[in-house]
C-alpha cells in the first residue's frame, strides 16, 4: 500500500473486512446493495452472513397504520414507507393496517387479520400473512379448516431448526353444538405448508394479553387468572409456548405487578417488563433471568418516580407502549399521549427515554385530532430489519 | 514526570518519522509485540506512508489520553471521544479511509478499524440505489443487463 492509489474500490477490501462493513450496515441498504456486483451479491445473500447480520442488528419499532413507519430508536430516523398494496388487498379490501394485530419474529412479521370471510366454496378466506418488510416479501397462509373465534398466533422454531412453525390457539373456545369438538390447539409447518392439531390441554380460564415477544425460538405472552370467586388481586404470569416440544409452559410469575405491564425481550435471551402505578406514575423495569436455564424469574433493572411523569398508557382503551433497550439502564419507549385542551385536544405519539435520572428527550412523531383512544391496539412493535427469507422460499 | 514517559519513534515507508509515547504504541497490538520483542528506539513501518500513519498517531494519541487521564469523568469524556471520532472521520475522503482500514488491519488497532468499517457502512447506506453505491464505492459491475435486470426483480415486491 506504499504506492499511491488511484481509485478506491470497496472490492479490492479483503472478504473479511468488507464484512465487517456489511455487519455495520442496515440491512435496507445492503439489499439495495445486492444489484452492484456478483461478489457482493454472493455475500448478501449468504445463509450464514445473512444469520450473523441479523445477531448484531439493533431493534427498531415498526408501527403499521396507513403507511409503514420503521423507527430507529437511536437516531430517532423515521423511514415512512406505502402499505404494501398486497396486504391491503388480498383478500380484504381495506385502507390501512390499523385493524390488523402482528406477531414479530427474527425479522418477519405475522400479521393476523381481525375479519373474516369466505370463499365460495364455503372455506374460510385466508386472514394471515408473513411479511418480510425489508425484503419485500408477503406469503397468504392457507387457513387452517377448523372454526374457532378469538384466535391467538405465535411463531417460532425448534431448536433443531427444523424451520418456522405458526401455531394457533383460541382462549375461548366455542361450546356451540357442532362446534365444540374444533382444534383450540394447532400448528402450521412452513415446510409442509399443512396445518395439524395439537393434543395439548388448554388452561382457558385465563386472560392472555395480545402481545407477544419471540425469544430465541419461543413465544411468551402476559396471562392473568380470571377468577371471579377469588377476592384476591389478580396475579400474572407468563406464559410460554415452546416450538420444541410443542406445549405451553407457565414460567414464573409476573413482579407483584402495577395494572400497566408491557413485555418485551431484553439481550436477545430474557423478558423485560416496563411497568407504570397509573396514581404515581411511579415506573419500574424488570428483566427476567436467562430462559431455558432453568428456573426464570425477575429482578428490578431500575425504577424511577418523581412528580411530573408522563403516563405511558393514559387510558384503558389507549393503544399499548412499545419499548426497547438501547443503553445500559435505559429504555426507549413509543407511547399515545394527549395534547391541548379543551377543542384543541389531539392524541399525539411520543417516543421517551427513560432511565433512572428521568423521562428525557421526548419527541413527538404523529398528532392527530382523533376524540377517542381507541384505533390500533399497540403503538407500535419492536421489529428487527433482517435479510432472512421467508420459510418458504428454497435456496 | 513528563520526562520519564518511554518515546518510541516509528518512521513510515516514506521515511517520515513520529515521536510517540510508548502508550500510544501500545494502542496497536503489532506494534506492541515489536516494541516488546526488539527494543530499538526506532520501528520503520514500511506498509504505511507518511500520511496515514500521521492520521494513525493523531487517532492513537486522542484516544490514549482519555483512557489515561479519564478517571472519575469516563462518561463524558467518552461522549468527547465519540464527537471527536465523529469529527474524524466526516473530514476524511474515501481514499484515505480505505488506506486507514489497511493500515488499521495491518497494525491490529481494533477500534480504528471499527471505526473506518462503520464510516463505509454509512456512506453505503447514504446511497439511494445500486448505481450511486457503484459509483461512490469504486464497485465494477459484472452483471450483463439481463441478470442485472434479473435482481432488481427480486427487490421489487414480491408475492407468492
Amino acid at each position: 500500500m506504499a504506492s499511491p492509489r488511484r481509485s478506491w474500490s470497496l472490492s479490492l477490501l479483503p472478504p473479511e473486512i468488507i464484512h465487517e462493513i456489511f455487519y455495520k450496515t442496515p440491512a435496507e441498504a445492503l439489499v439495495r446493495s445486492k444489484p452492484t456486483c456478483k461478489k457482493l451479491y454472493t455475500l448478501i445473500t449468504d445463509h450464514s452472513f445473512i444469520h450473523k447480520h441479523f445477531k448484531r442488528s439493533q431493534e427498531h419499532f415498526l408501527r403499521a397504520t396507513d403507511t409503514v413507519q420503521i423507527m430507529d430508536p437511536t437516531t430517532r430516523k423515521n423511514s415512512v414507507l406505502p402499505v404494501p398494496s398486497e396486504l391491503l388487498q388480498h383478500p380484504f379490501e381495506i385502507d390501512s393496517l390499523v385493524n390488523t394485530h402482528m406477531v414479530p419474529c427474527d425479522g418477519f412479521m405475522l400479521v393476523e387479520y381481525k375479519m373474516w370471510k369466505y370463499r365460495d366454496d364455503g372455506s374460510r378466506d385466508t386472514n394471515l400473512a408473513l411479511w418480510n418488510p425489508v425484503l419485500r416479501n408477503i406469503r397468504w397462509i392457507e387457513p387452517s379448516r377448523s372454526i374457532t373465534s378469538y384466535d391467538y398466533h405465535g411463531i417460532g422454531y425448534d431448536k433443531n431448526k427444523n424451520g418456522y412453525k405458526i401455531l394457533r390457539f383460541t382462549s375461548r373456545p366455542w361450546e356451540i353444538e357442532r362446534y365444540e369438538d374444533e382444534p383450540k390447539v394447532e400448528i402450521y409447518e412452513c415446510n409442509t405448508s399443512s396445518w395439524r392439531t395439537l393434543d395439548v390441554e388448554l388452561d382457558v380460564h385465563v386472560n392472555i394479553m395480545r402481545n407477544c415477544v419471540a425469544v430465541m425460538g419461543n413465544m411468551y405472552w402476559i396471562v392473568y387468572r380470571d377468577d371471579e370467586e377469588e377476592e384476591e388481586d389478580e396475579e400474572e404470569f407468563i406464559r410460554c409456548f415452546d416450538f420444541s416440544d410443542e406445549t405451553f409452559k407457565d414460567i414464573c410469575f409476573c413482579p407483584p405487578s402495577y395494572d400497566n405491564s408491557h413485555l418485551s425481550s431484553f439481550n436477545g435471551d430474557s423478558l423485560s417488563l416496563l411497568q407504570q402505578e397509573q396514581v404515581s406514575r411511579t415506573i419500574e423495569v424488570w428483566v427476567s433471568s436467562k430462559l431455558g436455564d432453568g428456573d426464570v424469574s425477575f429482578s428490578k433493572y431500575f425504577s424511577l418516580s418523581g412528580p411530573d411523569l408522563p403516563a405511558l398508557r393514559l387510558h384503558d382503551d389507549a393503544a399499548y407502549a412499545v419499548y426497547c433497550f438501547v443503553k445500559t439502564k435505559s429504555v426507549i419507549a413509543w407511547c399515545v399521549g394527549v395534547e391541548g385542551e379543551g377543542d384543541k385536544v389531539c392524541r399525539c405519539l411520543t417516543l421517551y427515554e427513560i432511565d433512572e435520572d428521568g423521562v428525557r428527550n421526548d419527541k413527538v412523531t404523529e398528532r392527530d385530532y382523533m376524540h377517542d383512544y381507541s384505533g390500533s391496539f399497540v403503538c407500535g412493535y419492536v421489529y428487527v430489519p433482517s435479510m432472512i427469507p421467508l420459510p418458504w422460499v428454497r435456496d | 514526570m513528563e520526562n520519564e514517559k518511554k518515546m518510541i519513534t516509528l518512521k513510515s515507508s516514506d521515511d517520515v518519522t513520529f515521536e510517540v509515547e510508548e502508550a500510544v504504541v501500545l494502542e496497536s497490538q503489532f506494534l506492541s509485540h515489536l516494541v516488546q520483542d526488539c527494543p530499538a528506539p526506532e520501528h520503520k513501518i514500511k506498509e504505511v506512508t507518511g500520511k496515514i500513519l500521521s492520521k494513525v498517531v493523531e487517532y492513537c494519541e486522542k484516544h490514549v489520553v482519555v483512557v489515561v487521564d479519564g478517571g472519575d469523568s469516563s462518561s463524558s469524556s467518552g461522549d468527547d471521544l465519540k464527537k471527536w471520532d465523529d469529527k474524524f472521520i466526516k473530514e476524511m475522503d474515501l481514499s484515505t479511509v480505505y488506506d486507514l482500514i489497511a493500515a488499521a488491519n495491518y497494525l491490529n488497532i481494533q477500534a480504528l478499524l471499527d471505526l473506518m468499517c462503520q464510516r463505509v457502512a454509512d456512506v453505503i447506506t447514504a446511497c439511494k440505489d445500486h448505481k450511486e453505491i457503484r459509483e461512490t464505492l469504486g464497485i465494477v459491475s459484472d452483471y450483463t443487463a439481463e441478470e442485472e435486470a434479473e435482481v432488481l426483480k427480486e427487490n421489487e415486491w414480491a408475492f407468492d
